[in-house]
């Protein structure tokens, strides 16, 4: 059952409040959970679960998106050691054209920061040596692209958060425009299915009516 | 091993589980554990011996690397309630602060941390280990860590078979756990075992007061034991613990005959004079206190000499000596003599209007 490709053959979809919500299990027996806003087709949430070696369930990853506010906190409540709340906080949240980075709770003035790219990585550094951090873009990495391009990249700050931009290439955005065509289409034929099954069961009641 | 009580066989159980070293899984259970209503003996019996084999695994933790820039503790004013701790930590390039719970404030203390040292803290354990400081002073010298204080590693670590089968077991308590899991893990560990990704570490289940247990217990570990190779070198290490009165009777009753000829039988006799002294005077070092050679004839019991020290303390003597002895001799009573003051006053205590054969009987 497990395709080439990075997924297995049957994501299963659901709407609901407006969003696209598509449960996948990858090859390597992951867990991945991605929303996306149902008119738009932007994506919302992407989540990834795995199991460590002994069995144990891992805590959702959240690659793009953030998680609720409340699941967090009931986290930071049961470990034992965790970034106080004033510290910067990193989160994807892309648009249809590019991926963004934000990073909250960091104060300090734009001349401060110095972001470069560094192969398949995006680098973020202070010149006060306050932060630091690599960022990757899983997207790329799962198609293998290893040269990120400085010129694709920008950088905003306002309201205590740094934005990095980064423009997706040609292979991404071909890519993801197959993929919304194949979700409304899966969409559709699941959509005529379910009319389908619901007409059939509406007659197999009939029968059995007719058989008493 | 089997030998009178009080002659050492628990105390050498308990020096085996110390010299094996925290990475052999060591289990010790009385042999009336294994009775009760709530589980099966069959089950408690191979929750103890999955406990005894330890599989070691590399598995990927996330760690914080960095050096101490600050800690900060508060306590609440009026001494209760938890502690709330505040620790910074920085590397070349990065400076965070991270909220501590109540044990991981505990265990910096333990090791010490203090502001220049270069710790690492592992997140899923809490376990704190320094790497030396970060400044010029007399100990291990070492830089300042690079990147980002977060990390992924690979770490290699011991679990027991049973801890694996909690983990995957639907429920996560400690009840009964289905044999189709065990079945899956004991394939799992393997096929780990043959791709060279972990090792088996057999470890001691050593049962004590084994007059306990019934033909039924006795019938089970052997098919068990045969049939899978790991359990079988676990089971050369087994140590079964006869409380029984080695004089009295030459095969304990309940162990069928043909297990019991296949068995190392260690005795252990009842020590001598000489050798109480000694372990005697072990015991005093062992507590800090000081005592005459005098003294050390009376200290018949283990117990006394921490009490005897303090009576000697209060006389402002270095060494205990005979008196203290005496007087803590007088402040205790040992079995015998309650027993016996017991019986003296027996008229004086509650419910003594009762008939004196009914009390016998009692």
């Amino acid at each position: 059952m497990i395709s080439s490709g990075q997924t297995s053959l049957t994501p299963t979809q659901v709407i609901r409040d407006g969003r696209r919500i598509i449960h996948a299990i990858l090859s390597d027996g992951t867990e991945q959970i991605e929303e996306f806003d149902a008119k738009t087709e932007v994506l919302l949430v992407r989540k990834l679960r795995k199991k460590s070696v002994l069995g144990k369930e891992g805590p959702w990853h959240y690659e793009v998106g953030e998680e609720p506010a409340k699941e967090a906190h009931a986290k930071k409540f049961m470990d034992e050691i965790s970034e106080a709340v004033g510290a910067p906080q990193v989160s994807r949240r892309d648009t249809l054209k590019a991926f963004v980075f934000r990073i909250r709770n960091l104060p300090y003035d734009t001349s401060v920061y110095n972001v470069t790219t560094e192969g398949s990585q995006i680098v973020v550094r202070t010149t006060n040596k306050k932060y630091f951090t690599r960022l990757s873009i899983t997207d790329l990495d799962r198609i293998n692209y290893k040269s990120l391009q400085q010129s694709s990249l920008s950088i905003e700050h306002q309201a205590e958060t740094l934005i990095i931009t980064y423009l997706k290439p040609a292979e991404i955005l071909e890519k993801e425009r197959k993929e919304r065509d194949e979700r409304k289409k899966q969409q559709q034929a699941e959509a005529t299915k379910s009319a389908a099954s619901s007409s059939e069961k509406v007659n197999k009641i009939n029968d059995e009516c007719k058989t008493q | 091993m089997a030998g009178a009580p009080g002659t050492g066989k628990t105390a050498i159980a308990m020096g085996m589980a110390q010299a094996l070293g925290p990475d052999v899984p060591f289990t010790m259970l009385a042999a009336s554990e294994i009775f009760s209503l709530e589980m099966s003996k069959t089950e408690a019996l191979t929750q103890a011996f999955r406990r005894s084999i330890g599989v070691r695994i590399k598995e990927e933790t996330e760690l914080i690397e960095g050096e101490v820039v600050e800690i900060q503790i508060d306590r609440s004013e009026a001494g209760v309630g938890a502690k709330v701790g505040k620790l910074t930590l920085k590397t070349t390039d990065m400076e965070t602060v991270y909220d501590l719970g109540q044990k991981m404030i505990e265990s910096l203390n333990k090791e010490k941390a203090s502001v220049g040292d270069v710790i690492t803290i592992d997140k899923a354990t809490g376990k704190i280990t320094k790497l030396g400081r970060h400044s010029l002073a007399l100990t291990r010298f070492v830089q300042c860590p690079e990147g980002e204080l977060q990390k992924r590693k690979e770490v290699v670590h011991t679990v027991s078979l049973h801890e694996i089968d909690v983990i995957n077991s639907r429920t996560q308590d400690t009840g009964e756990i289905k044999s189709e899991v065990r079945d899956q893990i004991n394939q799992k560990v393997a096929e780990w075992r043959e791709e060279g990704k972990s090792e088996i570490v057999p470890g001691v289940l050593f049962i004590d007061e084994v007059h306990m247990l019934d033909m039924e217990c006795f019938s089970f570990p052997q098919p068990r034991s045969s049939k899978t190779t790991w359990s079988s070198r676990h089971y050369g290490f087994q140590t079964v613990n006869h409380k029984h009165s080695w004089n009295k009777v030459p095969i304990p009753t309940r162990n069928p005959i043909d297990l019991l000829d296949r068995l190392l039988i260690i005795g252990t006799s009842p020590y001598s004079e000489a050798e109480i002294r000694q372990i005697l005077s072990i015991r005093c070092e062992e507590e800090d206190v000081e005592m005459t050679e005098d003294a050390l004839d009376f200290a018949y019991s283990i117990h006394l000499i921490t009490a005897a020290h303090l009576v000697a303390r209060k006389r402002k003597a270095g060494e205990v000596d005979v008196d203290d002895i005496r007087r803590v001799y007088s402040l205790f009573l040992d079995e015998k003599r309650s027993v016996q003051y017991l019986k003296e006053f027996q008229s004086q205590y509650m419910y003594s209007d009762a008939s004196e054969d009914k009390m016998e009987v009692v």
